[in-house]
């Protein structure tokens, strides 16, 4: 199965070290692959340093595609961090 | 010639990247060299991050560790297994071997892959790659036993090497590169190890005793014995002080309060962990600088909206963005000015780039709705400039509503930084709700000083009995209006003017985030009558 979403990323520090980190240790538990594509750069949202690499400021808006068979499980993964507006 | 005179080398406040003192033998970290050999197998450094990955899980799943130091080790651990740093290595070994210069080339790439990203934070993460291909070749191996106990110079510190260091009890770190936001920053911060930035190379000083003062930003080469006692009593006194210190930040007071100046999002937590009641003055100058083009309204909003929302139900005072004088940014050019610190500065930029300032309007006026927002508008001479200024304001709050966008609402105040509204404050007054003294720049203009000029340095007295008249006068003046007044300079975080201050009728004083609990324990004091040093 595969899902292409539009996500507006509203966690303040963007995709910066912690929520890529966050991003990558949460989805270690799907077996999807998982994509992002900004800026028409493509990242593995598996790896730190291709997350990093795109350099997604707070804000912006991104497509996430994602396929596999926990694909749902991964979507939601990936918006919850990615829509995670405030964490202490 | 090897010198054996003292040398004094002043630090501007700004390349203090951790307060605290530090007395030692000046070590310079020399860094294993890389390598000799001209490959290196590819299953050997699998094993090393095997082994890395797993010291690090450790600090990981350590809840003793400070949180900062986890997070970084996290980071460092997702690093050692990333999937395209290992395909792009396996990609070019052959026969289970690769190049140095092959191995060295694919750092390379990575690391201007991060750089062309054109965001600092991201940029800074530069380091971490550094690192991280350092420790795969060298794994835990390299030992640094040699620097135990001493102030350490390297020309820029690794996450990893001040990890190492912090164990080794090292008593401050000195370099001539770094930053604020890098992880080794963050480390040092966390580990509490003074930490000074930007400075000249200090090799020539090595073995020589040093003393660092990176609370007044000076350090001290070769100091004679009589200068080391008076030293050791102020490291004394001050690590006494840090340790009861923290209880303090935990008072309120109903007549003042004492907040903190942030330059940087991380220093946000830890002003709060200090115990500010709010913040004095958050620069927004880290959102525009080393990067290619201005931050969109979005990404302002998010992170002015995690300020307000961080410190509710207390006050927030932003500052637009104060660009000039010294501080430039690439896409905001202003032609070469004879004297840029009486140049295009602060709001007379921002009213010659009007969408520059409109999208930070916006940014703020939308995260107004998020908290107690206060917007301080910097270099404010004349008031035209505040009456300008809000027009712009009002035009733009009407664009968000017809847009149907939520907005709430904010107090507006000034810096009082430029002579002139000394006295003309009573025709700016009615405009405005607060008034902020930026002792700072106001010294500087008020002496005809420039205060990061050695030759000129005599001349910058930010505790001149000028300064505390003019203070006096400014806090006359705004009662008349009921206009609080707070002051955010280095004066604020002087202890020996603490209490002029106060009985002057400063309401709200903003400092460092770690100054925060000494203020209040001075304040304390003062109310309770316990100490009464100051002789104004």
């Amino acid at each position: 199965m595969e899902i292409r979403k539009k996500i507006v990323v509203k966690n303040p520090e963007g995709l910066h070290a912690r929520p890529a980190t966050e991003l990558v240790k949460a989805l270690s538990e799907v077996s999807s692959e998982v994509y992002i594509v900004y800026k028409g750069m493509k990242a593995n949202a598996k790896s730190i340093l291709n997350i990093l690499s795109l350099g997604v400021d707070p804000g912006a808006e991104v497509e996430v595609i994602v396929s596999g068979e926990d694909a749902e499980k991964a979507i939601e993964i990936v918006e919850a961090i990615l829509n995670e507006e405030a964490k202490d | 010639m090897r010198r054996q005179k003292t040398d004094v080398i002043q630090v501007p406040r700004d390349n203090i990247v951790v307060e605290g003192y530090g007395l030692g033998t000046l070590k310079v970290l020399k860094r294993k060299r890389i390598v000799d050999k001209q490959f290196v197998n590819l299953e050997d450094i699998k094993l090393t991050a095997k082994t890395l990955s797993s010291e690090l899980g450790k600090i990981v799943s350590d809840p003793s560790l400070p949180r900062e130091v986890r997070e970084i080790s996290q980071v460092h651990q997702l690093l050692l297994e990333d999937p395209f740093l290992w395909k792009k290595l396996e990609d070019a070994s052959v026969d289970g071997k690769i190049k140095i210069e092959d191995y060295e080339r694919i750092r390379d790439e990575i690391i201007s892959l991060l750089l062309s990203t054109g965001n600092p934070l991201i940029q800074q993460r530069v380091d971490d790659i550094k690192d991280l291909f350092r420790n795969l070749l060298l794994g835990s191996s390299e030992r640094l036993d040699n620097l135990r106990g001493s102030v350490v110079y390297s020309e820029e510190f690794l996450p990893s090497d001040v990890m190492k260091l912090s164990i080794l009890g090292v008593k401050a770190l000195l370099s001539t590169q770094g930053s604020h936001t890098t992880h080794a920053a963050i480390l040092a911060r966390a580990f509490e190890i003074p930490y000074i930035i930007r400075l000249p190379n200090l090799s020539e000083y090595e073995e020589k005793r040093v003393f660092v003062d990176a609370v007044e930003g000076k350090i001290i080469i070769n100091p004679n014995e009589t200068n080391i006692h008076e030293y050791e009593r102020i490291i004394e006194k001050y690590t006494k002080e840090k340790e009861e210190i923290e209880k303090y930040g935990e008072l309120k007071f109903d007549d003042i309060k004492i907040m903190a100046n942030i330059s940087v999002p991380q220093e946000i937590e830890v002003a709060k962990k200090k115990g500010a009641d709010g913040i004095g003055l958050f620069r927004t100058e880290f959102l525009f600088v080393g990067r290619d083009n201005p931050p969109s309204e979005e990404e302002q909003y998010l992170v002015y909206k995690k300020a307000l929302e961080t410190f509710y139900p207390e006050e927030v005072v932003i500052r637009l963005l104060d660009i000039g004088g010294d501080k430039k940014i690439e896409y905001l050019a202003v032609d070469n000015e004879e004297n840029p610190f009486l140049g295009l500065r602060g709001i007379r930029l921002l009213l010659k780039h009007k969408e520059i300032l409109k999208t930070q309007l916006r940014a703020l006026l939308r995260a107004s709705a998020h908290g107690n927002l206060s917007v301080l508008v910097p270099m404010v001479t004349l008031p035209e400039d505040i009456e300008k200024l809000l027009e712009i304001i009002q035009e733009t709050k009407e664009e968000l509503l017809a847009e149907g966008k939520e907005i709430g609402s904010f107090k507006l105040g000034i810096m009082v930084e430029v002579p002139s509204v000394i006295w003309l404050i009573e025709k700016i007054a009615p405009y405005i709700d607060f008034v902020s003294i930026g002792t700072n720049d106001l010294t500087q203009y008020i002496f005809a000083a420039d205060r990061n000029n050695p030759s000129v340095a005599k001349y910058y007295q930010d505790e001149h009995e000028v300064i505390f008249e003019i203070i006096a006068t400014i806090a006359e003046k705004a009662k008349k209006f009921n206009l609080p007044v707070g002051v955010c300079g280095e004066l604020a975080g002087k202890l020996g003017a603490t209490e002029k201050l106060s009985q002057l009728g400063v309401t709200k004083l903003s400092v460092s985030p770690f100054k925060v609990p000494f203020i209040k324990r001075k304040i304390y004091e003062i109310q309770t009558g316990q100490e009464r040093t100051y002789k104004g």
